[in-house]
């Protein structure tokens, strides 16, 4: 029955509205997104299409879709038929007439009951009358006009970026170039599990790493290990936990292999290696020389070793096969270059016996025993005897690096002499050929002891130093790697903790209250920090002390790059991530200046927490007015004296 | 199918028409005596086609009085004034039981009734009178009744209660309880005269023209047109409107705007709801409609709701008036 009157007074107009309603709607979608994303969706295309990185039509579909979605939208937010009749009743000024005539068809007619039961019908029946006239009156399109397009800065980025896109040339790629491309195109590479900034990072030391694990040893061994961290290491907490755990136990692994080179056999590396140098160096000038000063300079124990034989060997074929005393000549000059680079590098001089001795004299006169302070000095002497027997230790070490080259200078020495002897035309108790024969293998024998021996400790000695170089720089980089990882693992934790410190002001800006320890990991999360006692309260000043920040690596050396032997180590401050801030604040409890009346304060003791200090007058402020304000609405208090305490609190109420 | 509409009785609108003309009539009666202030007139009429009480704000010399007085004798009612000062005691408005002798010497008591009994009763500057002598009018505000001595008497009707305040002198005066200020239907600023209105008192007033006779509504032509401004239908999308517009100066309801949670300490009362409808009722009527819309509502929106607002501490420092409150929720609140 209602739905009839309804459909009688109000029906076509209600239809043609909705109509016209969802069409203004549809073209405001438009007007707000639709054309822009029309057009972005169609300068995409276009550069798809033309780079044939994808089908056109998909594009095309795309852009159909847009009013499809615009016209779900719009039917989703069409307002109801009464809301409807109220914009329309709003626009001709008729005092809500066909709302009021839709609810009462709406209704029941049971609702107009009672005594004026007929007025209220003879009222309902002269709205619908009056509500229908106007319906067939209304003009709906000027009620929901069509709102005017403006052409807004997006919309003209669009079409500019549009334009853009048809003037780009299309690129038409050569199609055999392009089979073969295709052809010869790979599967795509797995996702990187590592972020780029973090492979970024550690990308110069894996290059390092890349030299190191060449060897097939221990060392080499080590590296890779170091390497396979790095390369799956991760900027989140649990990954770096644990990979700081296992680079703790590779550097306590390489602590021990370390240990194990340092036994009492040990040889200074480093006089050994000037040796080498200087071999290298006069090696050379020489022309049959040069194979071996580059495996020297290389560090390559198996190619100083291959380079040295062959070149004896040649030397000494030659003076066998054409009796050529320039062979003879060549390999003496090349054994007196060895000769030399060993006796130049016995000539250098170290540092450590001097030290050694100096120390010594030291704790001699500080142990002499008529010393009253004796004792305390033995104390203060306990580093410096460590530092003793180190020393002592490298003295003995130095002491076998002579002696090895003092060995190899006499082994070339041998050898030149021996090359020097003229060979014997024949030995005792024999006579022709078959004579000859045994005694030049007597002889052959005789000297290649001597050359084996040179060319073995010269290839020892290589060996020892190349061993000595790559701990060295293994040690570096597992030493670079854990100021990689420590330094992620900082700059995680600053990042959380700037993220919770804006939150925090953003909070205290807002007039929030901190949650306890909320403002970062770092930071004190204590209590307020409280002040009691009689002062004035504009007299009462609170202030927080804190230490100086200081900045790390300073004092811990957590930012700087250790020296050695690869100066091209990256640490990650290279790499411009910010310096560490450590601020450490201290709460101090602070007594009011002695004054009148009491009161109380209450101020936090960081900026970050929320509160600051003139919430404690405003909290007082807002007690005392509570107290009066019950008063006020309690009791009978005459105006005049409601007025003076009103205005006594008006005067004193805290400044926003 | 759609159902014929049928052919329109005018029977209601002609009776609403009838009853505005006449209204209008009075109003015009009116305006030969008080020059201006044709929104509290208005106000004043609206409040006694509803059956509710007025209290009129003003400075003094405005006419308010005159005003109460004068419309006392257009509808032909007996009209009584009491002058509230802060001796008068209850018993001087509602009257007394006084010792009589008959003429056959027996003694006895007699009831004298005080000037409440009367139709229109002026209480000219009830906030001088202490709240135990305001709270007297309680019970004949709403009841219509008074009790005393334990006897109820009924009031005469109809009974409107016209109270003026003076907002300046508030030195030993005493504000109206909030239960008090409930049962006044409108609050009604008298405002100061324009200049042409002044200057139209003074030529009335200073000069010799004689005083005109006004009789246009007796009590049952008053009593019948309330009845058919009650009658008139409310759409329910107006009773909810009105709901939601009450619910929202409270400020504990999470419909309130952030203003009203602020500075309301307590909202209007379903009595304030009621005197919206109502109020919105008679204006349709006034102006010959046959239901009241939400225009009729928000027009008056402030003279209904604000002495049924109370703002707190806060918002009295600060100079919210609750006029400003009132507008920020009729805006808050829309319609369905």
């Amino acid at each position: 029955m209602s739905d009839a009157r309804i459909e009688t007074v109000l029906g076509p107009l209600l239809r043609i509205a909705r109509r016209r309603q969802l069409l203004v709607s549809v073209w405001a979608h438009h007007c707000d997104w639709g054309v822009a994303l029309v057009g972005m969706i169609a300068m995409v295309g276009t550069l798809a299409a033309r780079g044939e990185l994808a089908p056109a039509w998909w594009f095309v579909l795309a852009a159909s879709l847009v009013p499809v979605i615009a016209t779900l939208l719009a039917y989703r937010t069409l307002p109801s038929p009464r809301a409807l009749l109220r914009e329309i009743d709003g626009s001709l000024d008729n005092h809500d007439l066909l709302g009021a005539a839709y609810e009462f068809a709406a209704g029941s007619e049971e609702d107009s009951v009672g005594a004026d039961a007929d007025f209220v019908r003879s009222a309902k029946s002269s709205i619908y009358t009056s509500a229908a006239k106007h319906a067939s009156e209304v003009c709906v399109s000027g009620i929901f006009s069509l709102r005017r397009y403006r052409l807004r800065r997006a919309d003209l980025a669009v079409v500019c970026a549009l334009v853009a896109a048809v003037l780009v040339p299309a690129t038409s790629p050569d199609p055999a170039v392009t089979d073969a491309t295709e052809a010869a195109i790979e599967p795509p590479l797995p996702a990187p599990a590592v972020e780029p900034r973090t492979r970024a990072l550690v990308a110069p030391l894996r290059r390092e790493l890349a030299d190191l694990r060449v060897n097939d040893d221990e060392l080499g061994a080590l590296a890779s290990a170091l390497d396979r961290l790095l390369e799956a290491v991760h900027p989140d907490d649990a990954h770096l936990e644990r990979a700081l755990t296992e680079l703790d136990a590779l550097e306590a692994a390489l602590e021990r292999l370390q240990q194990a080179s340092r036994d009492d056999l040990w040889i200074d590396p480093e006089l050994l290696g000037a040796g080498v140098r200087e071999i290298a160096e006069q090696l050379r000038t020489e022309e049959g020389g040069r194979p071996i000063a580059r495996a020297l300079g290389e560090l390559d124990a198996t190619g100083v070793e291959a380079a040295l034989a062959r070149a004896l060997d040649s030397e000494r074929r030659g003076g066998d096969d054409g009796e050529d005393s320039s062979q003879n000549a060549r390999r003496e000059r090349l054994l007196r270059r060895v000769s030399e680079g060993v006796e130049r590098a016995l000539k250098r001089q170290t540092k450590t016996a001097e030290e050694l001795q100096t120390l010594e004299r030291r704790l001699a006169r500080n142990s002499s025993d008529d010393d009253p302070r004796a004792a305390r000095r033995a104390r203060e002497a306990a580093p410096s005897k460590e530092r003793l027997e180190r020393l002592r230790r490298r003295q003995r070490a130095e002491q076998r690096a002579r002696d090895r080259l003092d060995r190899l200078r006499r082994e070339a020495r041998n050898l030149r002499r021996r090359s020097r002897e003229p060979a014997p035309s024949h030995v005792e108790g024999s006579s022709g050929p078959e004579g000859e024969r045994p005694a030049r293998a007597g002889d052959e024998g005789a000297r290649a002891r001597p050359e084996r021996a040179l060319i073995e400790g010269l290839a020892d000695a290589t060996d020892r130093v190349s061993r000595s170089q790559r701990m060295t720089r293994t040690q570096a980089a597992v030493k670079a790697a854990g100021r990689t990882l420590r330094r992620l693992a900082d700059d995680g934790t600053r990042s959380r903790s700037m993220e919770a410190h804006a939150e925090a002001f953003a909070r205290a800006a807002q007039g929030e209250r901190a949650a306890p320890g909320a403002q970062g990991t770092r930071a004190n999360a204590g209590a307020p920090l409280q002040a009691a006692g009689d002062a004035e309260p504009r007299a009462l000043t609170m202030s927080t002390e804190g230490s100086p920040a200081s900045r790390s690596g300073q004092g811990n050396g957590a930012g700087a790059a250790s020296a050695g032997p690869s100066p091209h180590l990256f640490g990650a401050d290279e790499v411009a991530l910010p310096a560490e801030d450590e601020v450490n604040p201290t709460s101090r409890s602070l007594a009011g200046t002695p004054g009148p009346g009491t009161s109380r304060a209450v101020t936090i003791h960081e900026a970050t927490q929320r509160g600051f200090a003139n919430t404690t007058y405003e909290d007082v402020f807002t007690d005392y007015r509570g107290f009066a304000q019950s008063a006020l609405d309690d009791e009978t208090i005459p105006t005049s004296q409601r007025d003076a305490a009103r205005r006594y609190f008006r005067l004193i109420q805290p400044r926003k | 199918m759609a159902e014929p509409i049928t052919a329109p009785s005018d029977s209601s609108l002609q009776a609403i028409q009838d009853a505005a003309r006449d209204v209008e009539a009075l109003t015009r009666e009116l305006q030969q005596i008080v020059v201006g202030q044709r929104t509290t007139l208005s106000g004043i009429i609206t409040c006694m086609l509803a059956g509710g009480h007025a209290l009129l704000e003003g400075v003094p010399g405005l006419g308010k009085t005159l005003m109460i007085r004068a419309l006392a004798r257009a509808v032909q009612l007996k009209f009584s004034r009491v002058q509230f000062t802060p001796d008068l005691m209850p018993a001087d408005i509602l009257g007394t039981s006084i010792l009589i002798h008959d003429s056959d010497g027996v003694r006895g008591l007699r009831f004298e009734p005080g000037p409440v009994f009367a139709n229109v009763l002026l209480a000219d500057e009830i906030n001088r009178a202490t709240p135990k002598t305001q709270s007297a009018l309680l019970e004949a505000m709403e009841e219509k009744q008074i009790t005393t001595n334990g006897a109820t008497r009924p009031l005469p009707d109809p009974f409107f209660v016209l109270a003026t305040q003076n907002p300046l002198e508030q030195e030993g005066t005493y504000p109206l309880p909030e239960a008090q200020l409930d049962r006044f239907f409108f609050k009604l600023q008298v405002e100061f005269p324009s200049e042409a209105e002044l200057v139209e008192i003074l030529n009335r007033t200073t000069g010799t023209q004689a005083e005109p006779s006004l009789a246009r509504l007796d009590g049952a032509r008053l009593r019948e047109i309330q009845g058919l401004c009650r009658s008139l239908p409310a759409p329910p999308s107006l009773h909810r409107y009105v709901a939601r517009l009450v619910r929202a100066t409270h400020p504990g309801t999470p419909d309130a705007p952030p203003m009203v949670k602020k500075f309301i300490r307590y909202g209007a009362s379903p009595r304030g709801a009621q005197a919206l409808v109502m109020a919105a009722k008679i204006q349709a009527a006034l102006n010959e409609r046959l239901f009241p819309s939400v225009e009729d509502v928000r027009e008056v929106l402030f003279a209904a709701l604000t002495h049924r607002v109370a703002r707190n501490f806060e918002g009295e420092a600060e100079g919210v008036t609750p006029e400003a409150i009132l507008e920020e929720v009729s805006a808050h609140i829309r319609p369905d």
